[in-house]
Order: C-alpha cells, then sequence, then structure tokens
C-alpha cells in the first residue's frame, strides 16, 4: 500500500496545474491541440497503437486537474470513452491507426452513445439496415460531449442479427444533421441526426456488446469522479480564503463557529471523496469484473451523492458573491450537476450497485 | 503510488481468518454479536488464546511483547475481529495503558505491568474525565501531592468505563497547582483496591453497565507508581489519545453491521416485513456500505501516514464519521426489526426471550442507545470539527 505519487506523477500534476494557470481566462478556447502535445491523449492510448499506457492512477491526477481548473476539452468523452471503445472493437492496422491518430490529436472523436428518452441506456435504438454493400443509419443520439468540434463520430447502432455495431461517420457527411449547443456549465455538447444516411461497411469498426460499452464507460467515470473532486477541493480552497477575508459585523467570518463548522463538514466529505476514488482505483487493479463495476459504482454513489450539496454549500458560505458567473466557485456548482448526468446517475449506479452486490 | 493489498497483506488475512475460525468459540461470538458490554469473566478466555498466539497486543511494540504488526496488519485484525464477531478485549489496557507504560514508563512499571496485562491477569481503566473537566480536559481538579514515599490523590473521576471491574486505574492527576492547567499534570497508577477508592456505578440510557463514578479520597500510591516524569502527563495523554486515532473509526464494527443487515432483512420478510420496507432497508444498507468503504481507505490513508501534517484533521474526520455510520448501522437494524426490540432485553441468558422475539432482537437497542455515547467520548464532534478546522482553514 503506497499512497505517494511517484516523481512522474509529480511532473504530471505540476505541469497540468501550471498548463491550466498560464491559460486561464482563456477557458473557452478549445485546447485539444495541447493536449496532444502534452502527451495526455497518448497516456490513455495503448501502447501498441503509438500511445503511453498510462496507469489509471495517472489519467485520474489529469482528470483532478482538469477539474480543478473548470476545464472544458471532452477529455473523458473523447480521450477515455472513444479510445476504450475502439480499442475493444477495432482490429489489426485500423485499431493502431485511429488510435495512434487520435493519440496525437490528429483526428478527434466523439462517442455518441446516448438517445433521445432513453436516459443512460446503453442499447441503441438507432439500426444500421444493411444496404448494398454498406449500411443504411436512422435515428438521433443526443448530447455527444464535443459533438460539434469533432472530426468523427463514434456510434452505437443495433444491426440488422440484433447485435451492436459500433460506427466511425464524418459528422460533415450529407445526411447528417448537427446541432450544436451549450451546456448548462458553459460547455459543449451536439445532438446528431440521421435522416437514411448510407455508409460504406468500411464504417463498421466492429462488433460490441453492452456490457463492453459499459467496461469503457468505467475508466471515463472515475475520472469524472476526479475531476468532480479536483473542484471540490479548489471550491474548498476558495472558500477558505474567502472567509478569513470577508469582514461582517466587524470581524472575519472565519471567527464564526457555525461558518467553520459548515466549511468543516464540507471538507469531510470531499476527502471522503477521495479515499472512495482510492478504493475503486484498488479495485481496477485487484478485483474481478464485478468487484471493480461494483466499486466503480460506489465511488459515483459517494462522489455524486454529496457533489451538489458540497460545491453549493461553497457557493452558500461566500454569500450574495458566489451566486455570481463573474465568481469562479459558481462554476463547481453548475459542473457538478452536469457531470453527475453524464455517464449514469447516482440512482442508476446504485441500482447497478445494489445488483451487483447480490 | 500503489493502491492494493500486498500479497503478504493477503496470506495475513487468511492466517487471521483460520486463527478466529479455529479458536473463537462459538457462544463468545453469539455474545458479542449481541453487543451488549462483555464482563471480564466473558472475554478473559479470547484474551488467553490471543495471548498464547502471541497477538494479546497488537500495538504495543514487539520488545515489550507486542505483535510489531504493520499498521495495515493491525487494520486488518481488527476489521477480521469484527467481522467475526470476536470481542474486543481490554481497549483501555491494550491500545491506550499499554503503549504509554511502554514508552514512558519506567522499566520497574514495565516489569510489574505489562506481562499481566498480556496475560489478561490485570486489567486497567483509564481515568481523565471530571464532572467539571470533559470537553475541557485540562481544567482537571483531581491533585496528587507528593508525601514521603508515595503521592496522596484527591478528587473524582467520572464516565471511568470499566471501573467496576478493573485493577488499576491510569489516573490523570494534578501535580502543579501553580503550572498552567496543561502543564501540571502526571499519570499514576492506582490500585483500585486501595483505601479511599470508591466506585459508584452510572445507570446510561441503553441499559447496560459500563461507566462509573470514581472517588479517590486521601488515597496513597507508592511514588514509583508515577509514569515517567512528574507534570508530563498531558503530553502522555495526548500520546494515549492518538495512539489508536483510527480505531474511532469502529470499521471492525461497521463491517460486522453490514455483513449481519441483508440476513436480518430476509429474516424479516418471513415474519411480515412488506417488499417496499424491505426495498427500502436494502437500499439504506447499501448506501451505508458506500460510505463504509470510503471510510475504510480513509483510515488506510492515515495508517500508511499518507497524511502527514494533516494527520490530526484526518482523525478528527474518521471519528465523526465513524461515529454517524455507527448509528445509521444500528438505526437500520431496529428499525428492520421493528416491535420487536421494544423489550428491555438483558445479557443473560437466563430470561426468556418475549413471544415471538427472533434471537436477533436482543442488545440491537441496547447498541442503537450506546453509539450516541461515541458521537461524545474521545472528544465530542464539535471538539473534532474545531480541531480539523484548527489544523487545516484556521
Amino acid at each position: 500500500m503506497d499512497f505517494t505519487a511517484s516523481n512522474e506523477q509529480e511532473m504530471l500534476r505540476d505541469s497540468a496545474r501550471r498548463f491550466f494557470a498560464d491559460r486561464e481566462g482563456d477557458r473557452h478556447a478549445s485546447a485539444w491541440g495541447s493536449y496532444a502535445d502534452l502527451g495526455w491523449l497518448a497516456l490513455v492510448a495503448p501502447e501498441d497503437a503509438g500511445g503511453i499506457g498510462g496507469d489509471i492512477e495517472d489519467i485520474l491526477i489529469l482528470a483532478e486537474e482538469m477539474g480543478r481548473a473548470l476545464a472544458h476539452e471532452p477529455y473523458a468523452g473523447s480521450a477515455i470513452v472513444a479510445m476504450r471503445l475502439i480499442d475493444r472493437t477495432a482490429d489489426g492496422d485500423a485499431r493502431r491507426e485511429l488510435l495512434a491518430a487520435m493519440a496525437d490529436g490528429s483526428i478527434r472523436v466523439a462517442p455518441a452513445l446516448y438517445e433521445p428518452g432513453r436516459r443512460y441506456a446503453l442499447s441503441p435504438s438507432m439500426r444500421a439496415t444493411g444496404d448494398g454493400g454498406g449500411f443504411r443509419l436512422s435515428g438521433a443520439k443526443i448530447l455527444v460531449p464535443g459533438g460539434g468540434d469533432a472530426d468523427r463520430l463514434l456510434l452505437s447502432a443495433t444491426l440488422d442479427d440484433g447485435t451492436i455495431g459500433l460506427f466511425l461517420v464524418d459528422p460533415a457527411a450529407t445526411g447528417t444533421t448537427v446541432s450544436r449547443y451549450a451546456t448548462i456549465d458553459d460547455g459543449a455538447v451536439a445532438d446528431v441526426a440521421f435522416d437514411a444516411f448510407i455508409i460504406g461497411s468500411e464504417s463498421l469498426l466492429g462488433r460490441i456488446d453492452i456490457e463492453a460499452i459499459d467496461d469503457a464507460l468505467d475508466d471515463a467515470r472515475l475520472a469524472l469522479c476526479a475531476d468532480a473532486l479536483g473542484g471540490l477541493e479548489r471550491a474548498i480552497a476558495m472558500t477558505s480564503d474567502y472567509l478569513s477575508t470577508r469582514s461582517q459585523f466587524g470581524q472575519p467570518l472565519a471567527s464564526f463557529q457555525a461558518l467553520q463548522h459548515s466549511l468543516v463538514e464540507i471538507f469531510i466529505d470531499t476527502d471522503s471523496i477521495r479515499s472512495s476514488l482510492y478504493q475503486a482505483v484498488a479495485a481496477v487493479h485487484d478485483g474481478d469484473g464485478v468487484a471493480r463495476r461494483r466499486a466503480i459504482s460506489s465511488c459515483w454513489v459517494k462522489t455524486f451523492g454529496a457533489a451538489k450539496r458540497i460545491a453549493g454549500t461553497a457557493v452558500h458560505l461566500h454569500g450574495g458573491i458566489g451566486m455570481t458567473t463573474e465568481y469562479q466557485v459558481g462554476h463547481y456548482l453548475r459542473r457538478m450537476m452536469v457531470s453527475e448526468r453524464s455517464f449514469g446517475d447516482v440512482e442508476h449506479h446504485l441500482a447497478r450497485y445494489m445488483a451487483l452486490s447480490t | 503510488m500503489k493502491l492494493a493489498f500486498s500479497d503478504e497483506d493477503k496470506a495475513f488475512r487468511q492466517e487471521v481468518r483460520a486463527f478466529i475460525a479455529a479458536e473463537l468459540p462459538a457462544d463468545l461470538a453469539r455474545r458479542e454479536a449481541m453487543g451488549f458490554h462483555n464482563g471480564r469473566a466473558t472475554v478473559d478466555p479470547w484474551q488467553r488464546k490471543l495471548h498464547a498466539r502471541g497477538w494479546a497486543a497488537p500495538s504495543w511494540p514487539r520488545e515489550y511483547g507486542g505483535t510489531g504488526w504493520s499498521p495495515i496488519q493491525r487494520y486488518i485484525f481488527e476489521l477480521e475481529c469484527g467481522l467475526a464477531n470476536a470481542p474486543e478485549y481490554s481497549l483501555i489496557a491494550m491500545s491506550m495503558v499499554g503503549p504509554v507504560i511502554c514508552r514512558f514508563g519506567s522499566p520497574a512499571l514495565q516489569e510489574r505491568f505489562l506481562a499481566p496485562m498480556l496475560s489478561g491477569d490485570c486489567w486497567f481503566c483509564q481515568g481523565f474525565s471530571e464532572p467539571q473537566a470533559g470537553s475541557d480536559l485540562a481544567s482537571l481538579r483531581t491533585r496528587a501531592v507528593r508525601d514521603g514515599d508515595d503521592y496522596v490523590i484527591n478528587g473524582q473521576k467520572i464516565w471511568t468505563t470499566d471501573a467496576h471491574m478493573a485493577d488499576y486505574m491510569i489516573c490523570l492527576a494534578r501535580t502543579d497547582p501553580d503550572a498552567k492547567p496543561q502543564a501540571g499534570l502526571s499519570m499514576i497508577i492506582v490500585p483500585m483496591d486501595a483505601p479511599g477508592v470508591t466506585v459508584r456505578p452510572i445507570g446510561t440510557i441503553d441499559g447496560d453497565a459500563h461507566v462509573n463514578e470514581v472517588f479517590l479520597e486521601d488515597v496513597r500510591v507508592p511514588a514509583g507508581h508515577l509514569i515517567g516524569k512528574p507534570n508530563e502527563g498531558w503530553t502522555q495523554a495526548k500520546f494515549l489519545l492518538g495512539h489508536e486515532r483510527t480505531h474511532n473509526a469502529y470499521v471492525g464494527m461497521l463491517c460486522r453491521y453490514l455483513a449481519r443487515i441483508p440476513g436480518l432483512i430476509d429474516d424479516e420478510c418471513t415474519r411480515g416485513l412488506g417488499p417496499v420496507e424491505a426495498a427500502e432497508y436494502r437500499r439504506r444498507h447499501a448506501l451505508l456500505a458506500i460510505d463504509v468503504e470510503a471510510l475504510q481507505w480513509s483510515v488506510l490513508r492515515v495508517l500508511a501516514g499518507e497524511e502527514g501534517p494533516r494527520l490530526n484533521a484526518a482523525a478528527s474526520a474518521i471519528a465523526i464519521r465513524g461515529a454517524e455510520y455507527l448509528l445509521r448501522a444500528a438505526d437500520l437494524e431496529t428499525a428492520i426489526l421493528g416491535p420487536q426490540v421494544i423489550p428491555r432485553f438483558r445479557p443473560d441468558d437466563s430470561l426468556p426471550l418475549p413471544a415471538g422475539a427472533p434471537a436477533s432482537a436482543p442488545g440491537r437497542s441496547t447498541q442503537y442507545l450506546y453509539w450516541w455515547a461515541a458521537t461524545i467520548f474521545g472528544g465530542t464532534d464539535e471538539i473534532q470539527r474545531n480541531i480539523i478546522w484548527n489544523t487545516l482553514f484556521r
């Protein structure tokens, strides 16, 4: 059992913190190219496909910093989910070349898994019907992270034989409608609709079952938990600073025990999220499939069962200034609202946890 | 960073499991699971088995008869004992007083007390709190005055767990009335059968009997019973209270509850518990399990020394959550059992169970009521929050 970050991990954390500090004020410009230059995309890609094949710990260190910095690049979706799915379904040269191009940033792929009116279901109602040598796609995908900026969409669709295929399609092709819109936390997603869109057979990367899709999401789920953790720790530090600087009734807010204890309470909850993340990482290394999934759902429930209350309390302790868009602390609350329902929500994961516990 | 138990740790866990499975008497495990406060006669046989195995004192240094286990091994041992309903043998002696005597005691005190503590022949209680010194421990008034080769002690202690069955008390007393409150204190070992010592039990709301008032009137003890040097009692008390920082997480006890609750729900479903209520109780159990999984890793972080200067804050956070989760666990059990926990059960098997009450009912109400004490002893939740604030945010 060793909780100490290695030198390499410290360097990774420092370089990420420096990178985000340098571009503060410029949070909305795309940094995907820089992510590639820094090796953060290669970190997720497997070694035999031009990647680094980094440990989950390394990915989570980065994710924490991204959450702290309120970074908007869809790292969990376009790096982790997309690469994990492609790694599992594509074969041979196609797999290696695509992953290598994603790792160096030359191709950005957005995973399109969720559909209208189907909450977090991963079984696609979108159909890919055989048509000549290729397929005819009909249906829609929603809330595709970074879907408006992607070079390719990675979609799941049900084939004629009832199995699920993963397709790589060009969002600029005729027959595809991409509607881009902002999320409540200022991120960018897109809905994509296909109307009898004809694609060649080479677009089918391979077949996959729902369990494998769910597994591909699991590392991204941990990354979102780490992202939340980084953000919440920053929100607490900001709140602590604010309480010592702001005076009312002739004394610093920090002198009031009710406010001290309120901050301490959200500190305890945030620190428990770190512990929960560690138990999940241990299960990733050590557990079988069931133990791993169960531990990741445990972490999700622990994290997002508390995240809004923690960030909301940080807003509350700031008083009115916390409610403003100009001030950073409230942005953490907005981010928690989006993250907590990105790959299944608290009830979804509690149900998964309970189903895996019997 | 490597977040996994080593192969040695896994092997150790198996070794502990095998030992408990082979040696823990079934009737003792049954009594322990009920959750009433154990008498000395009940747990002595278990202590003797641990002693024979060399496992009597997990937290003492090896040269004094301790196990020499790593913090992680101690954690595994506590967890496995909790899961298997093995009783905790005199926490005060083994986890608190023992380490203080090892660290600060004279060779004469070590020789006299450590071996009998290991074998179960010498039982200690801890005399810290007083009627006017609860959270504000440093304001305690009990005085020890040097008189020739003796100290003469006068004062009153309260909430003294196990004083009614202890052989000795480790007594925190004021030896320099002119020093600052923390500076003038010493720890002195007082024989409970010394003239002038009076023990009066205090009835507590859980219906069990475990705490006492202890009156000290002109109690004479040899000066050699003072641990270490005069007036370093505050340092020793902090060492003592800090020694088992992670114990207050009660992970062993919490895992015992978590393991037991699904079976209780299933049983009650055959005795009229409806499916909607059962589903709600299963949900509460899962939420508690998720919280405890995180708490276990908070404990491991402290044990592995990850916390560094934040150690005090981390230990306080663990204590707050440990007490909270115990209450949730015990409350959930009483909820599942419904009206069957209303009777005032006694630990004495000679009393018949009320009509229809299952064997799982005795002790459930008592334990729930008792765990409110965990929000108070060892520093109240509010004191713990103050410690966290002062350590991290002040």
